[in-house]
C-alpha cells in the first residue's frame, strides 16, 4: 500500500511535472526553503523551467489536504 | 614454502605447471591496481512527477552516516553539472540508476528510465540504455525500477552521460529523499581501457 502523503513534497510533486522546484536546504524541506529551479530536462536537453511562480503556501497545504483526504477515503 | 624449480622460464614469467607447494603470503600493501578504483553513489533529494530527462537538479552524493556506517566514495568520484555527468578517469564503468516510484494515481502508464551516453561532451546520444518498468496492475504500483549501462569512457573531457525518466505520465511519481537512497545512481569502474 502506498504511504499516506505526509509532507508538502507530495503536494508539490503533483502540482506540476518535472523538477520544477528545489530547496535552499534539502535537509530542511519547509515552505520557506522552497524555490524554483532554473532549468529542467526535456528530451535529453536542458530548457528553462516553464514554471515561473511558486504556489502559495496555502495552495500547497490545500493540495496536501486533498491528497490526504483521497488517501483516507481509499484506505478506510 | 613455495618451491620453484630451476627451469622456470624466466625471471619475469613463472610457469604454473612447475610451481609446487604453498605460495608465500603477500602483503596487500604491496599490491597495486587490484580491486575497485572508483565507486560513487549519488541520490536525488527531491520528489518529482512525470518525466525529467535528464534529471537536472537535486543530485547529492550519498551522505549516509549512521552508527558507524559511513558512505565514502572510492577514488576521485563523479562530478555533475545540471545533470551532465563527468567521469574521473578513462575506463569501463557500470552505471546503475534506481528509481523509487510513487504512483500519484492509479492510471499511470508505462514509461522508461534512460541513461544517455555521449562522446561529444553531452551533446547528442551515442548510446542509450533504456529500461521499461511496467506500470503494474492498473498502474497502481509502488516499488523500484532500474536501468543499467556499461559505459566506455574514452575521454574525461568528452565522454558524458545523462540519467533520466522519460515518457512518464504525470501520475508517475519519483520518490526521493535527501537522507537515504530512494532514487539514486551508482557508478563503478570495472576496468581500464
Amino acid at each position: 500500500m502506498r504511504k499516506r502523503p505526509d509532507h508538502i513534497e507530495y503536494a508539490l510533486m503533483v502540482m506540476h511535472t518535472n523538477q520544477w522546484y528545489t530547496w535552499t536546504d534539502s535537509s530542511n524541506k519547509i515552505y520557506s526553503n522552497l524555490k524554483l529551479t532554473e532549468k529542467v530536462g526535456v528530451d535529453g536537453n536542458l530548457v528553462d523551467n516553464p514554471i515561473t511562480e511558486l504556489p502559495t503556501e496555502s495552495a500547497v497545504n490545500t493540495k496536501l489536504t486533498e491528497l490526504q483526504t483521497a488517501w483516507d477515503s481509499a484506505n478506510g | 614454502m613455495a618451491l620453484i624449480k630451476t627451469n622456470a622460464r624466466s625471471s619475469s614469467q613463472l610457469d604454473a605447471t612447475i610451481l609446487t607447494g604453498n605460495l608465500p603470503a603477500i602483503s596487500g600493501a604491496s599490491l597495486t591496481g587490484v580491486g575497485i578504483s572508483e565507486y560513487d553513489v549519488w541520490r536525488v533529494t527531491s520528489n518529482f512527477s512525470g518525466s525529467a530527462d535528464p534529471i537536472a537538479s537535486n543530485w547529492a552524493r550519498d551522505n549516509t552516516n549512521s552508527n558507524g556506517y559511513v558512505f565514502e566514495k572510492i577514488g576521485t568520484g563523479m562530478t555533475q553539472s545540471s545533470g551532465i555527468w563527468t567521469f574521473p578517469s578513462t575506463g569501463y564503468y557500470e552505471v546503475v540508476f534506481t528509481q523509487s516510484r510513487y504512483s500519484a494515481s492509479a492510471s499511470a502508464d508505462d514509461y522508461n528510465l534512460i541513461i544517455r551516453a555521449s562522446n561529444n561532451a553531452g551533446s547528442g546520444d551515442d548510446y542509450t540504455a533504456i529500461s521499461e518498468p511496467n506500470g503494474g496492475q492498473d498502474g497502481n504500483f509502488d516499488g523500484q525500477a532500474i536501468v543499467r549501462a556499461f559505459i566506455k569512457v574514452s575521454s574525461t573531457t568528452t565522454s558524458k552521460i545523462k540519467i533520466g525518466v522519460v515518457n512518464a505520465a504525470s501520475q508517475v511519481g519519483t520518490q526521493c529523499d535527501s537522507g537515504k537512497n530512494m532514487t539514486y545512481a551508482s557508478f563503478m569502474k570495472i576496468g581500464d581501457l
